[in-house]
């Protein structure tokens, strides 16, 4: 963990309204051990600011959305910059919501999973029901639907909205992004969770992210209002290093 | 970049209906249209498997809660609460600039949680994720998520919050749901009934035998601002959909909506707005760290 992670958590467990003395530990789930396995409070090993392919490489952009981003990266220190809506509270979508500072729970059954997420009472559910997801309008979050493979949960999602980006410097995605994510409990109890963008508007091949997270048991995910932190002079997201 | 008309439009309806909840002195009036009918199939879940022996939970119980719903009926008032003088008083205050063409912005409006805020008036669809140990409620709108630890007890030294404690257990087919430690920072209904850190409210929720209704009874008690414990009722039906639509709450604030607004506290004025542009100058969302208003309204 470098100076900046250990202080980011240090800050969530000192937060005291969101640790409560005495609460029970993570539940489990009600029959699927798999999912059990996953259950419990997590919180990110390493906060993107700007994403890189697991490779390390630079995402295979187009040259348009290349340009797209090299603008977006030149207006990041404008305290007005539009492109970024969570400056204004709104949602960071999915996969973005994955990769910032703060803490998420998961919560299963045989029927639903459910992301319920530290910043600002988001939360997304997964359908498990091997139907196929029926999009209607483009949303943050998308319309995951996820499936086992194995010991791993596999989550695809479509039908995310192109307001959202990939990451805090503007990365951008289409209405069209195809996201795959990949979550499967490491030898070390760590979450390994892998993210592939395939995203023809935007991107020449399909790339992937490895992201992993540590549990933390201690913390209680509760109330957050973002607002609340404007008000205070804060950002709305607390600061990721590029 | 930007939404379809239909996704804007249905925006725009989502956020207007809720202002328009507001604006409006019409009493137990339901959100008609835009809302799939209900599922013809049961519950979703209804006949899952048993569940472990934990206790509290008899060995064989089919689960009783998991699965996609949706409110039956938005309902946003509640008629008769036994106010204090006081809080009357208060609460014709805020009747009076309603009435004067006002908008009314609460803890719900300015994008704020507040558990009763999703026991009270809650709209479209909600989520249950029924585990052995607790149950999760993830809201659409307002949009928050409830956890309810079962067979537990509240903490000693509880700190306040919107969301409170809660605890549950199960009475026979009825899931009881004690809940404390509020903040005082939301209000109970569109109109502004007030509430305090006294707050303490009781759920009970009861799934119909057939499967296709979930009755709410929802008890609230809190002498700072009532002369006696009230109960309202609302419930769910299962939800057609297998996906929640979302409520971004922080894409309202709009520049024209201030000039006729009644803070009910000051922490509610809006720290980010959105600006319409003019002519070439593009729309745009400014935010500004708050400054203490002179035209305070805080009770």
């Amino acid at each position: 963990m470098t100076g900046n992670e250990t202080l980011a958590r240090g800050a969530w467990m000192l937060a005291g309204s969101l640790i409560l003395a005495g609460v029970a530990p993570p539940a489990a789930a009600a029959g699927d051990a798999r999912a059990d396995r996953i259950e419990g409070t997590w919180m990110p090993d390493r906060y993107p600011g700007r994403l890189l392919a697991e490779d390390g490489s630079a995402p295979p952009l187009t040259p348009e959305a290349a340009k797209l981003y090299a603008d977006r990266i030149a207006a990041h220190d404008d305290p007005d910059r539009q492109y970024d809506r969570t400056r204004w509270c709104a949602g960071p979508g999915i996969p973005r919501i994955m990769f910032i500072p703060y803490p998420f729970e998961i919560r299963a059954d045989e029927d639903l999973i459910g992301f319920i997420y530290a910043w600002y009472r988001w939360h997304r559910v997964v359908d498990m029901s091997g139907r196929e997801p029926d999009p209607i309008l483009p949303q943050t979050m998308g319309y995951p639907v996820g499936r086992w493979d194995g010991d791993t949960l596999v989550i695809e999602t479509i039908g995310t909205t192109d307001e959202t980006t990939l990451d805090e410097f503007g990365l951008p995605h289409s209405e069209d992004m195809v996201l795959t994510e990949k979550l499967d409990l490491l030898p070390d109890g760590k979450l390994r969770a892998t993210y592939t963008i395939d995203d023809a508007a935007f991107y020449t091949r399909p790339w992937t992210v490895e992201m992993t997270y540590t549990r933390v048991p201690e913390v209680v995910v509760g109330d957050d209002v973002c607002p609340d932190r404007i008000a205070a002079g804060e950002p709305a997201v607390r600061s990721m290093q590029p | 970049m930007s939404r379809g008309p239909l996704a804007r439009a249905l925006h725009a309806a989502s956020c207007s209906l809720a202002l328009f909840s507001l604006a409006l002195p019409v009493i137990g009036a339901a959100q008609e249209g835009g809302f799939a009918p209900p599922d013809a199939e049961p519950g979703i879940g209804e006949n899952g498997p048993p569940r472990p022996d934990v206790p509290g939970i008899a060995p064989g119980q089919p689960r009783k809660l998991t699965g996609m719903w949706e409110i039956e009926r938005f309902i946003f008032l509640i008629p008769d609460a036994p106010m204090l003088p006081a809080t009357k008083a208060l609460y014709d205050k805020q009747l009076a600039a309603m009435n004067s063409g006002q908008i009314l912005y609460t803890a719900w409006t300015s994008c704020r949680p507040g558990a009763p805020s999703a026991m009270v008036m809650p709209m479209n669809s909600l989520a249950v994720i029924e585990g052995d140990r607790d149950i999760t409620l993830s809201f659409e709108e307002p949009r928050m998520t409830r956890r309810i630890r079962l067979n537990a007890q509240h903490p000693a030294d509880l700190a306040p919050s919107y969301m409170g404690d809660s605890v549950g257990h199960w009475e026979g087919d009825t899931l009881v749901i004690d809940t404390i430690g509020f903040n005082g920072q939301f209000q109970l209904d569109s109109f502004g009934l007030p509430t305090s850190p006294r707050l303490h409210t009781v759920e009970r929720l009861t799934k119909s035998a057939d499967g296709k209704k979930v009755t709410i009874q929802t008890t609230f008690e809190d002498p700072e601002y009532y002369s006696a414990p009230f109960t309202i009722e609302r419930a769910w039906i299962p939800h057609a959909d297998r996906h929640q639509f979302e409520y971004d709450c922080s894409e309202n604030p709009r520049e024209e909506e201030f000039a006729h607004t009644y803070f009910v506290q000051d922490l509610y004025r809006p720290t980010c707005v959105r600006y319409e542009g003019k002519g070439l100058d593009p729309s745009r969302v400014l935010c500004r760290r708050r400054e203490q208003g002179a035209d305070d309204h805080e009770h």
